[in-house]
């Protein structure tokens, strides 16, 4: 009854729930605390999860109200619940929230990761999805939440539709992993539950990396994932741990991860994000089947980035046509760094060309874009130094 | 040490890889026999990218080195960069046991050992452990205790490690030349043999070797080394910046830097304008000299400010100390001006240098982007009589990677 006491709840709600927690009993066969509920008895005939409950088709109040007593039953005595689910869908977003509120009336640390459609999945789906979130951060401790359209990257139009979903897929999954893992962290250093609703109950978009990584260099190809995933980068690109207020990281691996490892994580995530950056780190390094050390990065920004508007700018995108690589390109913000402009100087018609307009409002990393970025204390320093420091230059006498 | 020796320096460079081959003579000097050359490829910020690239790239720098001085090379030494390397000072102490109270050589190596058991990420490994000084029973800076009576020996090292996978690749990137390598070594350690003499690392000196792809870093206080670092900045930096601000293609910004760029910093004044031809595939342009010379200068004080605020993070106040000041090196150091920014960021007198005290192929010596490949071969000379019958990979793998152990000088 005691190991009752203290399980943890990880409950699929939808299509993409029970996808998640499929996936997640095929890589932890054994895995306790899982539940599935869907409406699709195909779906959850498949799945491998034990726990499942079916919803009746129709209304999703009355469907609640059928599967009450048994939800009840089923969380009862946990000390926490996660729920996770593709928003969008009729299932997910209008279940969901019912689901959270009837855990919290319980007393429990109740917790939600979910995906928001990709903005040519249309505005019906978006705006549901978007009020199923107010309503989930209106009722759980914490949401962490995958925009999808943050994954296409600056140029969505090199993206394909098939990795696109695929890297969703992916990123929700080890979304839920991150919290799941940061939950249960028992190591001397942990992650607690109130840094975790702390970093998540924010305003700004949830910024998650996560990386993997065995062998001598590990840490660093593990780190250097985490960093380089498409939630690690703002709209415009640019690494979101530069402007950190505060990251949660999670170390999970076997149980050789050393200190030293640890120790350099911190120091290279403090290197990046500058010693003002308030880092929580939690180590769970109990696996004895694997050599393999994975990162968990959760960034929340000191000003919320993003407005109400903005939350829903896909709806604003498919307004009425259909959806072109211009409109699905992110809006870009003027750097902060860099906000000063000099005036254009105007082309002439001599023989000689003369010097170009001196933009000061883009950074441009030129040969090494494709390169590792040098950052130090929060900046790009390849990047040139001019630009970073807002410094006129003057255009050539005509 | 046996007479005439001949020794061999590998630099791989961002923007050029060079062999020099060098004979050690009896009274201690070096005399360079000649030098190979290639522009490099597959090089990014010092570290190695394109295995295979960089290959081809060191066997055409040998194939020219050996036409050039008839050397038959079989040997390497290696200077190796990469902002992946790192250091620290740590201190290493023995007791004598109770039925000796002299020091023998092998209490020196028992101090090393002891000052190494510390707890590297488990992807790194030691490159150098370069000793500072002795203490015998408290009494500091004692050059050699052997022989000398006492209870408890204690030495100070400065010790460089780094990533173990990129250390290797970059050996492996020679073997597959099939080439032996003698030791790797920390490319400012190695320029700074040249490039400072004895009197000016007794007083204390920062020595700067600025190159295409990083800036590495050595403090010298003492006559021994007390900070090093690696920045992945360096000349190509500036270049990208001049081709970002000005709007030109790279190979024309690197040719305006060389040829009329200047890190003077031009505050208000207008230098006024400087017409560059049609070239092909470049359509002539008026470019502002003045805003070419801002953008250097802007690059140029971070890069000094960055090893400034590495040193001081480690050692505050130290910089203040250095009597000989900064000591500039390295293929970026002939930017014009660049010492009197050096001079503004460290307030302290700055110098451009280059390799010292070498005779043989005056072009060679006399130009600052060879004094690593230089300093290699000086190295190499003078802890030659110590190298121990190993590979290098088993030097590395055992942690026993820079056998510098004499004080270093």
């Amino acid at each position: 009854m005691t190991s009752q006491l203290r399980q943890r709840m990880l409950i699929g709600v939808g299509n993409a729930g029970v996808g998640i927690l499929d996936r997640l009993n095929i890589e932890n066969p054994g895995v306790t605390g899982t539940l599935i509920i869907n409406n699709d008895p195909e779906s959850l005939g498949a799945s491998i999860v034990t726990k499942k409950m079916t919803l009746p088709p129709g209304d999703v109040r009355e469907g609640f109200l059928s599967i009450e007593d048994d939800f009840v039953k089923a969380i009862e005595g946990s000390a926490s619940v996660l729920f996770c689910a593709g928003l969008g869908g009729d299932t997910a977003s209008l279940m969901i929230p019912l689901l959270a509120a009837r855990a919290k009336t319980m007393g429990l640390v109740t917790l939600a990761c979910v995906g928001i459609p990709f903005g040519f999945e249309g505005k019906q789906k978006r705006e549901l999805a978007n009020s199923a979130l107010k309503k989930l951060q209106g009722v759980c401790d914490a949401v962490a939440v995958i925009e999808n359209d943050r994954l296409t990257g600056t140029d969505p139009t090199q993206t394909s539709v098939g990795s696109a979903f695929q890297l969703s897929d992916d990123l929700l999954y080890s979304s839920v992993r991150a919290v799941q893992g940061m939950l249960i962290t028992t190591g001397p250093m942990k992650i607690t539950r109130g840094d975790l609703a702390l970093a998540l109950g924010k305003a700004s978009p949830m910024h998650f990396g996560h990386g993997r990584s065995e062998g001598g260099n590990r840490l660093h190809e593990a780190l250097e994932r985490a960093l380089r995933s498409p939630l690690m980068k703002k709209k415009e690109g640019l690494p979101v741990i530069s402007e950190a207020g505060m990251i949660l990281l999670l170390l999970k691996g076997p149980k050789d991860l050393s200190f030293a490892e640890m120790q350099v994580a911190v120091e290279e995530i403090e290197r990046i994000a500058g010693k003002k950056c308030q880092i929580k780190v939690g180590v769970d390094a109990n696996s004895f089947s694997t050599s393999e050390l994975e990162i968990f990065i959760i960034v929340t920004t000191d000003e919320s980035e993003v407005s109400e508007q903005e939350n829903n700018f896909s709806g604003v995108v498919l307004k009425d046509s259909p959806v072109t690589s211009t409109q699905m390109r992110p809006k870009r913000e003027i750097a902060n760094k860099a906000k000063q402009t000099t005036p254009a100087v105007k082309s002439t018609s001599a023989t000689n060309q003369t010097q170009g307009v001196l933009e000061l409002n883009s950074y441009q990393r030129g040969r090494f874009d494709k390169s590792e970025p040098t950052i130090f204390e929060g900046e790009d320093l390849d990047v040139p130094t001019f630009l970073r420091r807002g410094i006129k230059l003057v255009a050539p006498p005509k | 040490m046996p007479s005439d020796q001949i020794f061999v320096g590998l630099e791989i460079g961002t923007t050029k890889i060079c062999v020099i081959v060098s004979e050690g003579r009896s009274d201690g000097t070096i005399s360079i026999l000649g030098v190979g050359e290639t522009p490099s490829r597959g090089v990014r910020k010092g570290e190695i990218v394109d295995l295979t690239t960089v290959s081809e790239c060191i066997h055409e720098a040998l194939i020219d080195a050996e036409e050039k001085t008839n050397v038959e090379i079989r040997n390497v030494w290696v200077a190796i960069s990469g902002s992946h390397l790192k250091s620290f000072n740590n201190r290493g102490a023995f007791m004598l046991p109770e039925e000796r109270d002299v020091i023998i050589e092998e209490d020196l190596k028992t101090v090393e050992t002891n000052a190494k058991e510390v707890s590297l990420p488990a992807q790194n490994i030691f490159l150098h452990t370069i000793l500072q000084g002795y203490h015998v029973d408290g009494r500091r800076d004692v050059i050699d205790p052997i022989s000398m009576e006492c209870q408890t020996l204690e030495a100070d090292f400065h010790i460089v490690h780094g990533i173990k996978t990129r250390i290797h690749n970059t050996l492996r990137c020679i073997e597959s030349l099939k080439l032996g390598i003698e030791d790797v070594v920390l490319s400012s350690l190695a320029s700074s043999q040249v490039a400072v003499t004895q009197h000016q690392k007794d007083l204390g000196a920062l020595v700067i070797d600025i190159g295409g792809g990083t800036t590495d870093f050595l403090v010298y206080y003492n006559g021994s080394v007390r900070h090093s670092g690696v920045l992945p900045l360096g000349g190509d930096h500036i270049t990208n910046d001049i081709s970002i601000g000005l709007r030109l293609p790279m190979q024309r910004s690197e040719l305006l830097k060389i040829q009329e760029g200047s890190a003077i910093d031009p505050g208000g004044a207008d230098l006024g304008t400087i017409t560059l031809k049609n070239d092909l595939g470049f359509l002539g342009c008026d470019i502002s000299k003045t805003s070419l010379q801002i953008i250097i200068h802007q690059r140029v004080h971070e890069i000094f400010e960055l090893v400034r605020k590495d040193i001081e993070g480690s050692h505050e106040g130290m910089i203040g100390m250095l009597r000989a000041g900064v000591m500039i090196t390295g293929g970026s150091s002939r930017l014009r001006g660049i010492a009197t920014v050096a001079e503004d960021v460290f307030e302290l007198p700055a110098h451009l240098t280059r390799a010292k005290e070498v005779g043989g192929a005056t072009q060679t010596f006399e130009n600052p982007q060879f004094s690593t490949a230089i300093g290699l071969t000086k190295y190499a000379m003078a802890v030659s009589e110590n190298i121990p019958e190993e590979s290098v990979f088993e030097k590395l793998t055992k942690g026993i990677g820079g056998i510098f152990r004499r004080r270093s000088r």
